[in-house]
């Protein structure tokens, strides 16, 4: 691994104490939603990071069934990796979002298009868990395993993107919208940008441990069997 | 299996969390947004009214207090993660040590 990949991955020990001091000492409270607001420098940021890994998850789906040579070594195992990262990363963000929506709209959960297009992304994700622990043994568990996730990535921007703006939804379009502008304060966007970048690093270190604990137990593995 | 059992059990406790009635809810004012009543209520509810200059130092108070909490549960985590990345080093080297 070269120094500046290791330095991507571990600036996650910076960004995230740059981040949390940044979103609740540095960045002004929203006009309307006042101090509740700065949930937003987590709850997005986690949302995003969660759509990244379950498309992270999808490319190497794609790449395992493409590697008919097996080059790459166990892809398939990477991508049910990031897809469970993906899967915490999910139910951190319906958590913040539910404390969220119980102080400014008035209830934990409101069924709103795109709260309910989160949940359908977190039954689509658990399926997949469950249909691989259920093909353990399985010689075609990493066919049938990586083409679910392809099917699941291919769903993705239909629920994340297409729904919520197909429907009248709860959630403000502040970012991406209809006008192409960014309705945040500079300061507030700076510490947004921050907290994705603490979190894309922390998603990044979590998803290269646990790649390099899958090498060691392939390795051991194979040192057992060779024995 | 582990991903299915906390999916389940994350799903046994946020069902019955999203039925519950923890905080009270606003009323708005006419010409008031419920946020705003709402976040009012909650920030005083019990308290007779401050002068601005204490309510201020409240909110200071309380966003430092919060952001204290948060960086010690990132420090946990921190903590964690630099202890795996240590061990999973370790067994590395033992790995290609045993190779060689």
């Amino acid at each position: 691994m070269t120094i500046l990949t290791r330095g991507v991955i571990k600036s996650f020990y910076i960004l995230m104490p740059l981040a949390i001091i940044m979103a609740f000492l540095w960045a002004p409270s929203a006009a309307v939603l006042g101090d509740f607001s700065r949930i937003i420098y987590f709850h997005v940021p986690l949302a995003w990071v969660s759509v990244l890994a379950f498309l992270v998850s999808g490319v190497l789906s794609v790449a395992y069934l493409m590697d008919k040579k097996k080059r790459y070594r166990w892809l398939d195992e990477k991508s049910y990796n990031s897809a469970s990262i993906g899967l915490a990363f999910a139910i951190l963000t319906v958590i913040t979002g539910s404390l969220w929506a119980k102080l400014t709209w008035g209830s934990f959960w409101n069924w709103d298009p795109r709260e309910t297009s989160v949940v359908l992304i977190l039954l689509i994700y658990i399926a997949y868990f469950s249909l691989r622990s259920g093909l353990s043994g399985n010689e075609q568990r990493g066919v049938i395993g990586s083409s679910y996730l392809i099917l699941a990535m291919i769903m993705l921007p239909f629920f994340v993107f297409l729904a919520p703006r197909i429907y009248d939804s709860l959630h403000p379009a502040t970012i991406i919208n209809a006008d192409k502008r960014i309705y945040l304060d500079g300061r507030m966007r700076m510490t947004l940008l921050v907290s994705v970048l603490a979190f894309s690093s922390l998603y990044a270190y979590i998803f290269h441990l646990m790649n390099r604990m899958l090498s060691v137990k392939k390795a051991t593995e194979d040192l057992h069997a060779g024995d | 299996m582990r991903v299915i059992r906390t999916a389940f059990v994350f799903a046994l406790i946020f069902f019955p969390y999203c039925s519950i009635e923890v905080l009270p809810q606003g009323v708005a004012r006419p010409g008031e947004s419920f946020v705003c009543a709402h976040a009012q209520e909650y920030r005083n509810q019990g308290r007779p009214a401050q002068p601005v200059q204490n309510q201020e130092d409240d909110r200071q108070t309380v966003l430092y207090t919060v952001a204290a909490v948060i960086l010690v549960v990132w420090v946990g985590i921190a903590l964690f993660l630099w202890r795996l990345d240590r061990k999973i080093t370790r067994l590395e080297k033992n790995l290609n040590e045993m190779k060689k």
